[in-house]
């Protein structure tokens, strides 16, 4: 089994919404576990001497309830009403690791995407900077963003939520 | 635009040699973006016009005297975001050992990624990365060396090597050699021999158990002593009896 296989299975494990996939092949055994399976305990399920990342991607559909009504942003129209809000099926954008949120490429740039934006898939969301390491965070996602829940400049721990996101928008 | 071809396993492969540019760190951003070529590409400068340092100051380029490249790396062996800061290992070690056997002291890593001998900045790394869900997509990772250039104006902690021994040297010669050791190194991290590296990168650290001083952000100074990196890359320092850990803007280095 290549890293390419174990990768293409992580992306179906967390296609289809499943919370642990086993797979034994001789010797070879393979645990898959997402965040559902248990929240509490994240381990590195990958017997594997790579660094391959095991967990599932930063960005998962999590249907998200009251606490995430959007807020209204300064400066920009509010972004739909709470009804809609609490109803909506609303999508996390994830750090995908522990570092610096910054909005924008460069201080003097204007931020990536604002409240009441529309997000693709593939677009650049953030940058992470981690020990003088710059990481473009790309959106998983496709939709309208209805919360940012960082402020620039400030620390971000592994899987704090960035972004939240209505596809249906 | 004039272009040169090496043979190179992985990183310089295929070289872009331009006389002149803006930035190869920018121009190199775009074609990652893009996937206009192949991993391992380098894309070198004669010259930079307006060459990316460290985010607030420029690197000084005077033209044909140093190395100043970016390369475009696209780690699909599946390098996870947690593991980004082994990229910053891998580059620090290969320029180290390029320039350390040209100079007659220890050319050591000032952490995170900055290339120092002699208390002074010899090469500085800058690495940008695209990560999209779990996975590092692309990498790219621009490298500045001081070969041949004989000043550096109000920038009194900067050094090139033909300031330190008088010798005017071949680029092309350490370019070969840097590419060489950027080759053998990436061959550690794309195996998984992970303990290699941070063994490597931790020995060349400097301030390796010694007293330094540094300043907290509350403005503190204390007398400490690096004593490793933590699994997230930050700096370890030994003071008052106990290990603390430091990510880039906690910790100031004071040098005399």
């Amino acid at each position: 089994m290549t890293t390419k296989d174990i990768q293409e299975l992580i992306r179906l494990v967390n296609r289809y919404n499943l919370s642990e996939f086993k797979l034994r092949d001789g010797d070879f055994e393979l645990t898959l576990r997402s965040e559902s399976f248990s929240k509490a305990s994240r381990k590195e399920v990958v017997p594997s001497v790579i660094p391959i990342q095991s967990s599932i991607p930063a960005v998962q559909t999590v249907p998200v309830a009251a606490a995430a009504q959007p807020a209204r942003p300064e400066g920009s129209p509010q972004a739909g009403t709470e009804a809609e809000a609490s109803n909506a099926n609303l999508v996390e954008i994830k750090s995908p690791m522990v570092g610096t949120f910054y909005r924008s490429p460069a201080p003097e740039k204007p931020a990536y995407i604002k409240v009441g934006d529309s997000v693709d898939n593939g677009q650049v969301v953030c940058i992470i900077e981690a020990m003088k390491l710059f990481n473009e965070i790309e959106s998983e996602v496709k939709g309208k963003v209805v919360k940012i829940m960082v402020d620039d400049a400030s620390p971000v721990e592994y899987e704090q939520v960035l972004f939240l996101v209505d596809p249906n928008a | 635009m004039s272009e040169s071809r090496h043979f190179y396993p992985l990183i310089g492969q295929e070289i872009h040699f331009f006389e002149s540019l803006p930035s190869t760190q920018d121009l190199a951003l775009t074609w990652a973006r893009e996937r206009q070529v192949k991993s391992g590409s380098v894309i070198r400068a004669g010259h930079q016009t307006a060459g990316r340092g460290q985010a607030n100051n420029t690197w000084l380029d005077e033209g044909g005297l140093n190395i100043a490249c970016s390369i475009i790396y696209y780690p699909d062996f599946g390098l996870s975001p947690a593991h980004t800061f082994y990229l910053s290992k891998w580059v620090s070690l290969a320029v180290r050992e390029t320039l350390n056997p040209l100079l007659p002291e220890e050319v050591v890593i000032k952490w995170p990624n900055d290339i120092w001998y002699a208390e002074k900045k010899l090469a500085g790394i800058l690495i940008q990365t695209s990560i999209s869900g779990a996975t590092v997509q692309s990498a790219v990772i621009g490298i500045g060396i001081n070969i041949n250039q004989d000043a550096f104006g109000m920038l009194d902690r900067a050094t090139s090597l033909k300031q330190i021994t008088g010798i005017a040297y071949d680029l092309e010669r350490i370019m070969q050699d840097l590419l060489s050791n950027l080759n053998h190194w990436l061959s550690a991290l794309e195996a998984g021999r992970l303990s290699q590296l941070d063994e490597q990168y931790i020995a060349q650290l400097l301030g390796l158990n010694q007293k330094r001083s540094f300043r907290l952000p509350d403005g503190q100074i204390i007398q400490g002593q690096v004593s490793g990196i933590d699994e997230h890359g930050r700096l370890e320092v030994v003071y008052n009896n106990s290990v603390h850990q430091f990510g880039f803007k906690e910790i100031e280095w004071l040098i005399q």
